[in-house]
């Protein structure tokens, strides 16, 4: 009698049809060999099933919305600014000034600098191992990304 | 503040300015049927990518191109079968374009044993992810797509089978192999489990 | 363009004259400050190369007057130069670890065992040779006895001469040398940084030696910083880096390029505080994402603020200039337009500054 093969791993996860499902309960019954890798089987898909949930950072999905369409941050904008920033454009257009070209992503965010300076400021004697450290690696830099500048944090 | 200074240095020209204010609703859509899926995809990407950065990417890059071809995607039927196979094609385009970036492992740097027993004392605690995690990386995208999309993700067989875009069979055969590779693998977690150590 | 000639002569001027006069008040200034550095000033740049330890901390570190960042840090330190730090941070983030071991540095999240791998920061040179004098030019120092922890310690404090960049106040055990608290405060008063051990123990030098590293750790290198020769300056911008007018007391202290350009760093110090001053090619100024503009009589200039430190970015004959220092928005903003600004009307800037302003 051949040994089951992929109809255990169906059998385990219960895509059977009822007629296959049967038969392989009466070759189960018989073949000890085939009733350890069931039980293999089984234990491996518990294993699979201690992985916790990985959450996202919660930044994320605010930071994937707002990325949409290329035009972020954009809550409904009033139409005489939308007409003045196409007057300004078309102006642009007109005296063929240069259009800002794209930045590199890294440098395009102001955390890179601020995270190259504290590399730099960390290799001081006097500088605090962990802030250092926190400063210029661990601090989640993204959070620059939600901060809006008040009139208290110009 | 930011908001205005992206829009202008993005080369947009007038009439598409225009044509944004009006796409706010399909957005708003778009943006409801990902959020209600998005811990699971994010799961999904997690689980293919193997580590955070890249999977931040990964979804990151899928919603831009499923916002894109939003359009096309039907609204009453699975969002989520649409999207996770954006994703999963996302996915298999980026290894197959990326050069293998170099990958140190600190044991080459430091010269360091490495231990391939079992931790007694992950057994002990039933801080088991370490080395799941790791076996679970070791398997080829393929197989690894499959293991998280039914076993870690609980989704039937013709869920992957749209996902991954192939016959409900071949997920089948697929998902046994990988179960046998993880078995050889987790060896010693697999025999402390049966015993009922776990 | 004889317009732009003629401004620039005239900043150019303006520029020799001031450095002519600085350098005679530093002359003048020289001998009177020819103290050695305080005991503890000097037990505290030597106890990492010298003392052994471990215990727990907390940092803290304040970003504008609502938020704060803070984290538990684990840490063990033998030198001269090992140092595992276990990060907690409090709040949604991922726990962290970073070890460091001489030139190199791992970070890593201890779950996942995934990170990234890179040099730990520049080579120095001797500080004590180098840096200190600049430090007691700069900086007034005061001390006075205190106990933390249970231990016998000294408080530093070290205010600046200029009112533009932070004073640090250090709690400095008198036994090794080890700050065992820092607090850092802007000008303004208002608090950046703390940090604090909330647990501090002496070990004896060695104990870390053997230390074992998780196996199976996957790291991706960093882009490797490395110092920048002249050839190299000159391939990324074209020729000469821009003379940048920096703050009063800063010297510069070297040039690194990130990867294969195309910014080039040059770090300036004033014996404590660090300036960097990022110089790119380019004409037209992309400003940083995040930042606000600010409109100056010879132009706009970009500002963002993170803590204590600001940032100013502008464009100038060529070049785009970012700088980063703990120096007060209004010193930085004076540097930027010493150094000048492009003078040419740059419609597309000005109109971007108009824009800015209008929309919230």
């Amino acid at each position: 009698m051949p040994h089951l093969t992929d109809q255990l791993s169906a059998y385990l996860d219960g895509t059977l049809t009822p007629e296959d499902a049967a038969a392989v309960a009466s070759h189960l019954a018989e073949c000890a060999e085939c009733r350890g890798t069931l039980d293999d089987l089984q234990a491996v898909r518990n294993l699979l099933h201690t992985v916790p949930s990985r959450a996202p950072h919660p930044s994320l999905l605010p930071r994937t919305l707002a990325g949409l369409g290329g035009a972020a941050h954009r809550r409904a904008t009033p139409w005489w600014m939308i007409a003045a920033a196409g007057t300004a454009l078309g102006l642009a257009l007109l005296l063929q000034v240069r259009l800002l070209p794209t930045p590199h992503p890294d440098r395009a965010e102001g955390a890179w600098y601020f995270q190259q300076h504290a590399v730099f400021a960390a290799a001081h004697p006097m500088s605090d191992v962990a802030l250092a450290s926190y400063l210029s690696g661990v601090l989640p830099y993204d959070v620059l990304r939600e901060w809006s500048p008040s009139p208290q944090n110009p | 503040m930011t908001s205005a200074h992206v829009a202008l240095s993005v080369a947009l020209p007038v009439d598409e300015l225009a044509q944004a204010a009006e796409g706010a609703s399909a957005r708003d859509q778009f943006a409801e049927l990902l959020a209600a899926h998005w811990d699971r995809a994010y799961r999904f990407a997690y689980h293919l990518t193997g580590n955070n950065a890249d999977s931040d990417d990964l979804i990151q890059q899928a919603a831009e191109e499923a916002f894109r071809a939003f359009h096309r995607f039907q609204p009453g039927t699975r969002f989520d079968r649409w999207f996770f196979r954006i994703m999963h094609n996302s996915f298999v385009d980026r290894i197959r374009r990326d050069r293998r970036r170099k990958i140190f492992s600190l044991d080459e740097v430091t010269g360091a044993a490495a231990s391939e027993t079992a931790d007694p004392s992950a057994i002990a605690e039933g801080a088991l992810d370490g080395p799941v995690l790791r076996a679970l990386r070791a398997l080829p995208p393929d197989a690894r797509a499959v293991v998280a999309l039914v076993d870690l993700l609980g989704l039937p067989y013709d869920d992957a089978a749209e996902i991954l875009h192939c016959p409900v069979g071949t997920i089948r055969s697929r998902l046994h192999r990988a179960r046998l590779a993880l078995r050889e693998w987790l060896r010693p977690y697999v025999d402390a489990m049966k015993r009922g150590d776990l | 363009m004889l317009r732009r000639a003629n401004v620039a002569n005239q900043v150019g001027t303006a520029l020799i004259r001031a450095v002519a006069l600085w350098g005679l008040v530093a002359a003048l200034a020289t001998p009177a400050r020819a103290a050695p550095a305080p005991a503890p000033l000097l037990q505290v740049v030597r106890a990492q190369a010298a003392v052994a330890y471990r215990g727990e901390q907390i940092v803290v570190a304040w970003n504008g007057a609502t938020r704060a960042d803070a984290s538990l840090v684990r840490i063990e330190h033998d030198p001269p130069a090992w140092t595992r730090l276990d990060y907690v941070p409090l709040g949604p983030s991922r726990r962290w670890t970073v070890i460091r071991s001489g030139t190199v540095e791992i970070r890593f999240d201890p779950l996942q065992l995934t990170g990234t791998t890179g040099r730990a920061g520049v080579d120095e040179d001797d500080f004590e040779a180098a840096r200190l004098p600049w430090l007691l030019q700069n900086y007034r120092v005061i001390t006075a006895q205190d106990a933390l922890l249970g231990r016998k310690a000294t408080r530093l404090e070290l205010a600046p001469v200029a009112h533009d960049r932070p004073t640090h106040r250090l709690t400095v055990d008198d036994e090794t040398g080890v700050v065992l608290r820092s607090e850092r405060a802007g000008p303004d008063g208002s608090l950046g940084e703390v940090t604090a051990f909330l647990k501090f123990e002496i070990m004896p030098v060695g104990w870390r030696r053997g230390a074992v590293i998780p196996s199976d750790l996957h790291l991706t290198p960093r882009e490797p910083v490395r110092a920048a020769s002249a050839a190299d300056i000159v391939r990324v911008l074209g020729g000469p880096p821009a003379g940048v007018a920096v703050p009063a007391g800063f010297h510069k202290t070297g040039e690194y390029l990130t990867g294969d350009g195309p910014v080039v760093q040059t770090i300036y110090s004033d014996g404590l505080s660090t300036l960097v001053v990022y110089e790119r090619r380019g004409s037209v100024a992309s400003p940083p994402q995040g930042s606000q503009v600010v409109a100056t009589p010879s132009g706009p200039i970009w500002v963002q603020r993170l803590g204590l430190r600001t940032l100013v970015h502008w464009s100038h004959t060529g070049r785009v200039l970012t700088m980063v220092g703990e120096v007060s928005r209004p010193s930085l903003l004076a540097a930027a337009e010493r150094t000048g600004i492009a003078s040419a009307p740059r419609l597309w800037d000005r109109l971007l500054a108009w824009l800015q302003e209008l929309i919230p």
